[in-house]
């Protein structure tokens, strides 16, 4: 019993420093918008911008894609049956274990399905399997080596910097929510760059899925690989 | 002795040497044992050779006598999924997507587009006239009093393995597709005889309900391995009770490998812990041990099933060691057999988009990054894409998942393409990079519609040559058999 104790307090401990919430909010919601541009050797540039809501809710994450209203309606003509799911699309849902270990699903909402993703196919579904880069939206263990350029505008922010021969990083922190508020990143001469800007917003409002998701079925993802 | 009635004995022994060979033509092979490695494409077999031999080496499929090339459509797409490519091979007949070694005329899905089996169940039937079961050769096989076993690394009742031992409408339906192995079940596909006598592959998902730490089972209860066990099945499920299991004559064996878990299927071979799970050349000299000891000989089938789950998910680290180790298995089955009475064959049932880029140098290792063997020569290896970003060679002309390499997952194609320079484009958590993004497909790297290649030797292999159809393949290696 005794090794007992000691294996779910460890696990717990794990999950407590993975997590790093000592003072941040168990539950909160975040619009994060991305934005990449480019100026090629051709001339031409290119931006992509979009939009997604991080929910967190203790050991799990739940990232939803933001669609504009006029591709929305677009998407709503495309059924997809049981062996089909939009990867581009689909919620995805991070869960932290009490072991430490990550699990990786992707919610097909219109089928209610829960789509599994096993660890080593974490890479082909895009997900690095870092806890605290989705948590954080960076990880701040970075910060070592970067250089600290004073508070940003909102209390308990600061400005981290690194400026090398291949381009600069800038990260806004905000300590007490523990998640990158801006990240910018430039190549030298300006021809690339990539910002994510993350603002909270209202948890209550659209976060449903949480409990949903555990009435699901569940599938695997090789259940798609014919 | 005359001259005459000498020459005239001559040509009698000569017309009766003649007529046996003839006869042999048709039926030289007591056995056949037929290698289909899933998605395992023209680019693949070749990433593969260098790989593990080097560009001018040779994997032991590329050491067989004969070599052909597929045609791989099915009835109702230019790009074939496994069910019918293998079923095409396994039956002679050209049937639609999804579906498994049934009619022509079988639908997978219903006019209204609804899909005609699930996991749990099959809804064929509510499609009226839905087509009726066609024999496969291994079913001709076991008519003919021949041993049969099938091997794969896929799960036992995924398409390419299904295609040889059930019949359904939709591949979707596998609790259904296991049942059909299952003797004493009412489902049991009764051209199996007393059972396919050697069956081996990954997730017992589909043979018993869930308990313990299994990722899903079968929803109606019914424990299909111990409905095995009492058929005189030996059943093993790891490396030691694979060990233990007897070869003897009659041996009956069902092997379930879950090991990997949720991957639904075995490990990759890159991931394999080799002290706990049978590799593919393990599973294959247990089954033509086995199968061998049967004196009108043996129909083996063996899958390289997880070829094109890597595929699927752009990492070519895991398809080309994957391949390798098919190909391994394929060099214990020429070592073990003996070649003027069984034929081997080896091909795909599909390709895959993974094609082979740039100009790279000889000796640049095929996973990573392509050099330019001008640039090399000169001393200064530059790469030459026009952005300046490496490539690697191997890419996929589709895919979905990695393009953005976010933080979090999402398949989100940036305006920028990642910058491999300082990412080791060799290791086995790699995904390749992919030209169109297929968000909504399955799986998201699809398969490829191109011709798949076929090797062939031993007895019987004078007819696998030229550019044929997959259909055709059924025909020639019955007619090996003498059917």
């Amino acid at each position: 019993m005794l090794n007992i104790i000691k294996l779910v307090h460890v696990g717990m401990l794990v999950c407590s420093a993975l997590i790093g919430t000592a003072s941040a909010q168990e539950n909160a919601a975040y619009k994060i918008d991305h934005y990449t541009m480019s100026i090629g050797r051709d001339g031409v540039t290119r931006e992509t911008s979009y939009s997604e809501n991080l929910y967190r809710n203790g050991s799990q994450l739940l990232f939803v894609r933001n669609v504009p209203a006029l591709t929305s309606k677009k998407n709503v003509q495309e059924h997809y049956d049981e062996r089909h799911f939009d990867a581009s699309l689909s919620p995805q849902l991070i869960t932290l274990k009490r072991n430490g270990e990550v699990d990786f699903t992707f919610l097909d909402i219109e089928n209610k399905i829960r789509i599994e993703v096993p660890k080593v196919e974490f890479n082909s579904v895009g997900f690095s399997g870092s806890w605290i880069n989705s948590y954080s939206l960076v990880d701040p263990a970075m910060f070592k080596k970067m250089t600290q350029k004073g508070p940003g505008s909102q209390a308990n922010t600061v400005w981290y910097e690194q400026v090398n021969e291949k381009g600069s990083t800038r990260i806004l922190w905000d300590e007490k929510q523990k998640i990158a508020l801006d990240v910018e990143v430039s190549n030298k001469d300006g021809s690339i760059k990539k910002s994510s800007k993350s603002k909270l917003i209202n948890f209550n409002a659209s976060s449903p899925l949480f409990a949903s998701a555990n009435t699901f079925k569940s599938k695997v993802i090789s259940d798609y690989r014919d | 002795m005359s001259k005459y009635r000498s020459s005239f004995i001559a040509a009698g022994l000569f017309g009766v040497t003649l007529f046996a060979s003839a006869a042999n033509a048709a039926g030289e092979a007591k056995n056949v044992i037929f290698f289909l490695g899933d998605g395992m494409g023209p680019t693949t077999v070749t990433a593969s050779r260098i790989y593990a031999y080097g560009e001018a080496g040779s994997l032991n499929m590329d050491k067989l006598k004969r070599t052909a090339r597929i045609k791989t459509f099915s009835k109702d797409a230019q790009t074939t999924d496994s069910a019918p490519s293998m079923a095409a091979y396994m039956t002679g007949v050209k049937m639609n997507n999804e579906v498994i070694s049934m009619s022509a005329d079988t639908v997978a899905w219903s006019p209204a587009g609804v899909a005609l089996g699930s996991r749990a169940s099959n809804t064929c039937n509510t499609v009226s006239n839905n087509g009726s079961p066609v024999p496969t050769i291994l079913e001709d096989a076991i008519a003919k009093g021949k041993a049969t076993g099938v091997v794969t690394t896929a799960r036992l009742t995924h398409a390419t393995p299904a295609a040889t031992y059930s019949h359904i409408c939709n591949r979707n339906a596998e609790n259904d597709i296991a049942s059909q192995a299952v003797p004493t079940n009412a489902n049991f596909n009764k051209a199996l005889g007393k059972g396919v006598d050697v069956l081996m592959g990954g997730d017992s998902t589909y043979w018993q309900p869930k308990s313990g730490t299994m990722y899903n089972g079968r929803s109606d209860g019914v424990n299909l391995i111990t409905a095995m066990q009492s058929s005189g099945y030996n059943y093993v499920n790891d490396l030691t009770t694979f060990n233990a299991a007897p070869v003897s004559s009659g041996t009956k064996l069902l092997g379930l490998f879950d090991q990997a878990g949720s991957q639904g299927h075995m490990s990759y071979d890159a991931d394999r812990d080799p002290t706990k799970e049978p590799s593919l050349a393990q599973m294959t000299k247990k089954a033509i041990d086995i199968l061998s000891k049967n004196g009108n000989g043996y129909f083996l089938m063996v899958e390289g099933g997880r070829i094109d789950h890597a595929l699927h998910g752009t990492n070519a680290y895991r398809a080309l060691t994957d391949t390798i180790a098919f190909d391994n298995a394929i060099k214990i089955a020429l070592d073990n057999v003996d070649l003027t009475n069984t034929l081997v064959v080896v091909t795909a049932d599909h390709d895959h988009t993974m094609a082979f880029n740039g100009y790279p140098s000889k000796g640049n290792n095929i996973l990573g990054k392509a050099d330019n063997y001008v640039n090399v020569k000169k001393g200064t290896p530059a790469l030459s894409s026009g952005d300046k970003l490496p490539y690697t060679t191997l890419v996929f002309g589709n895919g979905s998942g990695n393009g953005s390499f976010t933080t979090n997952g999402g398949a989100t194609r940036l305006a920028t393409r990642a910058d491999l320079t300082n990412i080791d484009t060799t290791t086995k958590d790699f995904n390749q990079e992919y030209g169109v993004q297929t968000g909504t497909s399955v799986g998201g790297e699809t398969h490829g519609g191109g011709d798949v290649m076929l090797f062939s030797t031993g007895a019987g292999n004078a007819g696998f040559k030229g550019t044929m159809d997959n259909t055709k393949v059924y025909s020639l290696i019955k007619s090996a058999f003498g059917f």
